[in-house]
């Protein structure tokens, strides 16, 4: 369902000792995120749903999936760690819509890199909105998973 | 003339084909209403307020709403009007089950009214799309199973049937050409079965909503006819747009109490018909 972001950094994403999905919060934020792991599959914690017999295709808000021993985090989750984040990119309209087209974006003076602890950034608009995650090189922010996604799900 | 537009006319509507105008539903699981509305005036989209809906608005732009940064954070589900209506309703508070949910876009109007959701779909693409649709809109209140309704072991509450149809002559291009009257029999038979599955998963003094975008009586009318005939079930009024309920077709008188549900003619809306059951 998600792209492999493995392939650009295993460091960040591989399995160690932590469950993967732990190790992926930590790198950019403290917050304790409770989650239930269903198959291969993790979930927000909701002690509201019901389960029936049968096991579910999602339960709740879908945060990532194992595959490979790689984790690949859901947009729903880079959203919901992006409010307590200190590692993000902030960008304005004209880039937030190039990002959502999977550009990669050059750095310039109307980008504001917040955090220092790691190359990765949350890519957020103007309103601290999530749009996806990239990579902050020499030049720019490499473009790896962003919320233009559902549309290329939606086309096939 | 063609049989369907004839059944129409003795049905007191004259056909007219008229596109249902463009429309969206606020996600308030993520956004107040006012604040993405002053968001969407400023980029120029035209919104207008349906006023039989809650969250519902039309719509014009110059530019694809469904291509927007403001769909892709979530923030609105593209919905036509009167498909935004059974779920209002239903009106649930509860756990939920909405059993032929794919897409999602009734499941996820649900899951911001209900306090859970569980919903269930036979096709696996079908589910995958809207599993992605409420990973988009950011709903933490929905379970999903690709499971045949008849194989829920549980008891509800509130329900949603919206059941699978023929559609109507909106939904499809060359749709009365793609169609015959014998679609909609065998389709009833669909219906009947599901709506009677919905009624066994009824808990006591329970609710259920049936409906579908069919303007054809063996998929709307005759099958609460049938269920009323089979089962200890009563109606309740539809309070919106839309006529009341046809108590005669083809000649034969049906349950008077089917004057409570509602047709809705396509009218700048699309087509539907919305049965309230209560156990």
């Amino acid at each position: 369902m998600q792209k492999n972001l493995a392939q650009w950094d295993p460091r960040i994403f591989h399995r160690k000792n932590k469950k993967m999905i732990e190790r992926f919060i930590k790198k950019f934020t403290n917050k304790e995120i409770d989650y239930v792991k269903i198959g291969s599959k993790y979930f927000l914690k909701n002690n509201k749903l019901v389960k029936l017999n049968n096991s579910p295709s999602s339960f709740g808000l879908y945060l990532g999936e194992e595959k490979n021993n790689q984790f690949n985090p859901s947009l729903a989750l880079l959203e919901l760690i992006a409010k307590d984040s200190k590692d993000k990119a902030i960008v304005d309209e004209k880039r937030e819509w190039l990002f959502l087209c999977g550009r990669d974006i050059f750095l310039d003076k109307k980008i504001k890199i917040l955090g220092k602890g790691i190359d990765y950034k949350l890519i957020q608009n103007g309103r601290d909105e999530n749009l996806g995650i990239g990579k902050i090189t020499k030049t720019g922010i490499r473009n790896l998973f962003n919320r233009g996604d559902y549309l290329k799900r939606e086309s096939q | 003339m063609n049989p369907f537009i004839e059944r129409y006319q003795k049905l007191g509507y004259e056909y007219k084909k008229i596109a249902p105008r463009k429309s969206f539903r606020i996600n308030t699981a993520k956004i107040q209403p006012e604040l993405l509305i002053s968001r969407l005036k400023k980029k120029g989209v035209i919104v207008e307020k349906i006023p039989f809906l809650r969250q519902g608005y039309w719509y014009e732009s110059d530019f694809s709403l469904g291509a927007s940064p403001e769909y892709l954070l979530g923030l609105l589900q593209l919905q036509e009007a009167a498909s935004q209506i059974p779920v209002e309703i239903l009106n649930p508070n509860g756990l939920v089950w909405d059993m032929c949910a794919a897409p999602g876009s009734k499941t996820s109007q649900l899951a911001t009214y209900a306090e859970a959701v569980i919903a269930t779909e036979q096709k696996k693409e079908r589910l995958i799309s809207l599993d992605n649709n409420l990973e988009r809109l950011g709903l933490k209140n929905v379970s999903t199973y690709l499971l045949d309704a008849n194989k829920v072991n549980k008891k509800f509450d509130f329900i949603l049937l919206d059941a699978p149809c023929s559609g109507n002559f909106l939904s499809q291009e060359d749709w009365f050409k793609k169609r015959t009257i014998k679609d909609a029999e065998k389709n009833s038979e669909l219906q009947k079965e599901l709506l009677k599955t919905a009624i066994n998963h009824l808990n006591e003094n329970g609710t259920l909503v049936y409906s579908t975008c069919s303007l054809e009586p063996e998929e709307d009318e005759l099958v609460i006819d049938w269920a009323l005939t089979n089962f200890k079930i009563k109606l309740e009024e539809v309070n919106t747009i839309g006529a009341p309920g046809i108590i005669e077709f083809n000649g034969k008188k049906l349950n008077e109490e089917i004057k409570k549900c509602r047709r809705i003619w396509p009218n700048g809306t699309q087509g539907f018909f919305i049965a309230k059951i209560r156990k």
